[in-house]
């Protein structure tokens, strides 16, 4: 073996590269060469001692260091909660709901890959939520102000207000957005993007509902499909757009077990928006002023509007009442007197279970 | 350092969010980190800021650090972009791997007090060492003290696995040579003492 080779297979087997083949014929050559076993054992020496730093050891400094992080990290931690400035929680309508709901407004901050584990690095995520039974209020560091009705989850990364006005939007909120030509806002949801400078709008994409609907009150919206790029409609104020779910819609039997059936809704509906007579409230924002307004609809789609307004899970033992259609307005009822008005209309019965679910069952 | 115990502590941190094992962590790999990013800021002080913006971001993702399979070659990689980062933005640099970058080893000595070898031996080596190329030196270093694999040091500093073998065996044979000289140099005084005893 000449010089290099061994040179070669010690390197190796210092770093704990040498492969079983490559260990053995390293032994055999010191077999071979016993003069070299004490300069094999001078390298394991020198191999463990560290390197330090001629002012003295690495280490030195390394208390300093983790005192000037641990009061870094303090600082952070109270400086935390990043983007949304305010947030308000609006009030709640009944004691019932006191108990039930509490406004959750959960703020995690995403995780943060490094770039070689995960190819490029993604923004910092920011999501804010609400529970069910809850509405909240945030304002965007834009300016923007958006409502946020229960089981609604909105996400914006951290470039928002800077580099984007971009957020994902999962649920129902109203949005009163701050004007700005060079920075568009957009909003993501599953079935429909909405691009806008400035306006007022309401966006419900709950991907439970059979629908996802964008409602504009003033300006100028622009739609677009995730599932067709090409199209691209422009919605006037007082218009509305409700894209189709999913052609397959779920709805709830009579056990309360979620079953599959055909959906019956075309897969898109332009529409106007709908006033109510009486003061001219629009039904679709309503909810922004703690209304739950409903007209002509099935009781299937209603049950899922209440549980996500009062917190609560409704199971419904009574096939027959999912296609019955109700019209109303709660305005801060509890849920019992909501109950019993709509038992004025329809005749069922209900009790509570344990775990805020409503169980409904013929009379 | 022993990788499971590094593991061990990472999984402290993420179940009991506890900063008594991350403190464990910090002062068991800031000393590995520090010279890493010395070497490619040149400067003592902008590696300190590196090495503790690198510690910070873990620290907010402690959650998913028992996740991190390698830790000590994860931190080395944050330390390089990082480094790159702060390169770009202080000295409008457009660098996108150390490629290019001319990585100062910095000073460094083995500590002379050692039972198990003597002094001069201490000195010689460290002398070798010295008249390495840095590259080679870093790759050394990368490689005895941080414990990498020649792979993690290839990907480390875009070159490849062969480039770390070959330039392990240039420190080896100068390291082991000079060291051959000793014990021959070694072996002669005491024939020198034997003569003259």
């Amino acid at each position: 073996m000449d010089t290099d080779r061994f040179w070669y297979l010690l390197s190796k087997l210092k770093s704990v590269e040498a492969s079983p083949e490559e260990q053995l014929e390293l032994s055999q050559y010191l077999s071979e060469h016993p003069a070299d076993i004490e300069l094999l054992k001078m390298v394991d020496i020198f191999w463990n001692i560290p390197f330090r730093t001629k002012t003295g050891s690495d280490a030195d400094g390394t208390d300093e260091a983790w005192s000037k992080f641990q009061k870094r990290i303090l600082q952070e931690a109270v400086q935390e909660s990043p983007a949304p400035v305010g947030v308000i929680g609006i009030r709640r309508i009944t004691k019932f709901l006191m108990k039930a709901s509490a406004v959750f407004l959960i703020i995690f901050t995403g995780y943060y890959l490094w770039k070689e584990f995960n190819l490029s690095k993604p923004a910092q995520k920011n999501t804010v939520s609400t529970k069910n039974g809850s509405r909240s209020k945030i304002d965007m560091p834009d300016g923007t102000q958006i409502w946020l009705n229960g089981g609604t989850r909105i996400e914006y990364d951290e470039n928002y207000g800077k580099q984007n006005r971009e957020i994902t939007l999962n649920g129902e909120a109203y949005f009163d957005v701050v004007h700005n030509e060079r920075s568009p806002f957009i909003i993501h949801t599953k079935k429909l993007n909405i691009k806008v400078l400035g306006t007022v709008f309401n966006v419900k994409a709950y991907p439970e509902d059979s629908m996802t609907e964008a409602s504009l009150v003033k300006g100028r919206i622009e739609v677009t499909f995730p599932d067709r790029p090409q199209e691209k409609l422009i919605l006037k104020p007082s218009e509305k757009i409700a894209v189709a779910n999913n052609p397959f819609e779920y709805s709830k039997n009579s056990t309360g077990v979620k079953e599959k059936r055909k959906s019956t809704n075309p897969e898109i509906v332009f529409s106007a928006l709908n006033y109510q007579v009486r003061d001219s409230t629009i039904v679709e924002t309503a909810w922004v002023k703690n209304k739950l307004i409903f007209r002509s609809k099935k009781f299937d789609e209603l049950s899922r509007e209440m549980e996500r307004w009062y917190g609560i899970t409704i199971q419904v033992q009574d096939s027959a009442i999912l296609n019955e259609r109700f019209t109303g307005t709660f305005n801060n009822e509890s849920l019992d007197k909501a109950l019993d008005a709509l038992m004025l209309s329809y005749p069922f019965q209900y009790k509570y279970e344990k775990n805020n679910t409503i169980i409904i069952y013929k009379k | 350092m022993i990788d499971a115990n590094l593991h061990t502590i990472c999984q402290k941190i993420t179940k009991g969010d506890d900063q008594g094992a991350f403190g464990e962590l910090f002062s068991l790999l800031y000393p590995k980190l520090l010279p890493f990013a010395v070497s490619i800021l040149n400067s003592r002080e902008s590696g300190e800021e590196v090495v503790e913006d690198v510690f910070v971001k873990l620290w907010q993702n402690r959650k998913m650090l028992d996740a991190i399979k390698n830790i000590k070659y994860y931190l080395l990689v944050a330390v390089k972009h990082t480094s790159l980062d702060y390169l770009n933005r202080e000295k409008k640099t457009q660098h996108e791997s150390l490629e290019n970058i001319d990585l100062e080893f910095g000073d460094f000595e083995l500590n002379p007090e050692n039972a198990l070898i003597s002094r001069e031996n201490i000195v010689a080596i460290q002398k070798e060492i010295e008249s390495l190329p840095n590259r080679c030196k870093l790759i050394f270093r990368l490689v005895k003290e941080n414990g990498l694999k020649y792979k993690e040091v290839g990907e480390l500093l875009n070159i490849s696995t062969k480039t770390v073998e070959t330039q392990m065996t240039i420190a080896l044979s100068r390291i082991g040579s000079a060291l051959r000289k000793q014990l021959a140099a070694e072996g002669t005084t005491d024939l020198k003492k034997l003569k003259e005893g």
